[in-house]
């Protein structure tokens, strides 16, 4: 399938380019306080390590997932990307889940929601799935509020191993499910 | 500096490079363009633009940060930001074929974008004449805002001084109400 570009007041959410590997670089890898909220990237950063996740990206591999870079005025701020089903397991294997960062020089202006509000409005019009869900480490307050105000609800634990943070790490998992997205959208 | 190449819906904003001059020089060699602009001379020769193409490629970081608006088949306009960090500044011309179309509010956006995001700037100045309403609104819509009565001259036209009008934008004001 086709990713669109998805637009917001503010931003354009649009598929990956090869060229983007430079902000993402800049502005994620190369940002402790950015990388130590994930668990995929290396800390420090490594040389070529953007451009790989780039290129995984473009692959479209693993099936089903998606990611788009989130632009304003056509300049890289961020990423969010919805895992294909089976990031999570027990009741949520069945269920996308959504992740995503922005850049540190851009927080604090509700970005991060509006890309958020897009990507779910896209998910469950184009997925057929019951809910979608999330993981945010358990001290990640600004993003468990974040999935909160969109009605994420808490369904459990996952434990991995964060590279960055060399260690297992606890993150809180949230799930949103489509009747009650549905329903929320109406009374909204 | 090193300027970034950024892409909006329907323009590139790159730097300026030397195969840009004669397009450059035949856009705002236009009156009409070069009377609302305060430091270009009319009529505008080659030597006038290779002397500004020398400015911004100056390697001493003192260079003005300007950017080429290109939609596809060349330049079409620029957009420039003054000496940063030190004194930013919005400045901004499009060639008379490329009026009406939104583009200089899309390349600002984008501009301002780079600027506020990646840059340690909070604030930047502008200013138009009075007269130039087209250039107040795309100003005004970017979230410009504390305007102030001044003059201004155009080195187009003479020495005479022309009501103007002098705005101001924070890096706050932008990133929280620019709108696609």
């Amino acid at each position: 399938m086709a990713q669109p570009s998805l637009m917001t007041r503010r931003l354009v959410l649009r598929p990956f380019e090869r060229s983007d590997a430079e902000s993402i670089a800049a502005l994620g890898n190369r940002d402790f306080e950015i990388v130590r909220w994930l668990t995929g990237p290396s800390w420090p950063y490594e040389e070529g390590e953007a451009e790989a996740y780039v290129e995984k990206v473009l692959s479209g591999s693993p099936a089903g997932s998606a990611a788009f870079a989130i632009t304003l005025g056509g300049v890289f701020i961020g990423a969010i990307e919805l895992a294909a089903p089976g990031d999570l397991d027990g009741e949520q294997a069945g269920c996308p889940s959504v992740g995503y960062w922005i850049g540190r020089a851009f927080h604090g202006f509700g970005y991060a929601s509006e890309a958020l509000e897009a990507v779910l409005d896209w998910a469950f019009r184009t997925r057929d799935c019951p809910a979608i869900a999330a993981r945010a480490y358990e001290d990640n307050s600004a993003s468990r509020a974040l999935l909160r105000k969109h009605g994420f609800t808490p369904a459990g634990k996952d434990v991995r191993f964060s590279k960055p943070l060399d260690r297992k790490v606890t993150s809180i998992v949230v799930r949103l499910d489509r009747a009650a997205y549905e329903a929320g959208k109406v009374a909204a | 500096m090193t300027l970034p190449v950024l892409k909006t819906d329907r323009l590139i904003l790159r730097p300026q490079i030397e195969a840009d001059l004669p397009r450059l020089v035949e856009l705002i060699g236009d009156y009409e363009v070069s009377k609302m602009l305060s430091v270009v001379p009319y009529p505008y020769t080659l030597a006038d633009g290779q002397e500004w193409l020398a400015r911004v490629n100056e390697e001493a970081g003192n260079a003005p940060v300007a950017f080429a608006i290109d939609a596809g088949e060349g330049v079409i306009g620029v957009v420039s930001l003054g000496k940063l960090p030190a004194a930013p500044v919005l400045g901004y011309w499009l060639g008379r074929a490329y009026w009406g179309k939104g583009y200089m509010s899309e390349a600002c956006r984008s501009v301002l974008s780079w600027l506020f995001g990646t840059t340690q700037v909070t604030e930047i100045a502008g200013r138009a004449f009075n007269e130039n309403a087209a250039s107040l609104n795309v100003m005004r819509k970017l979230g410009f805002s504390d305007e102030r009565d001044t003059v201004s001259q155009s080195l187009a036209r003479g020495a005479e001084d022309l009501p103007a009008t002098s705005l101001v934008l924070t890096r706050d004001t932008f990133l929280k109400t620019v709108s696609v």
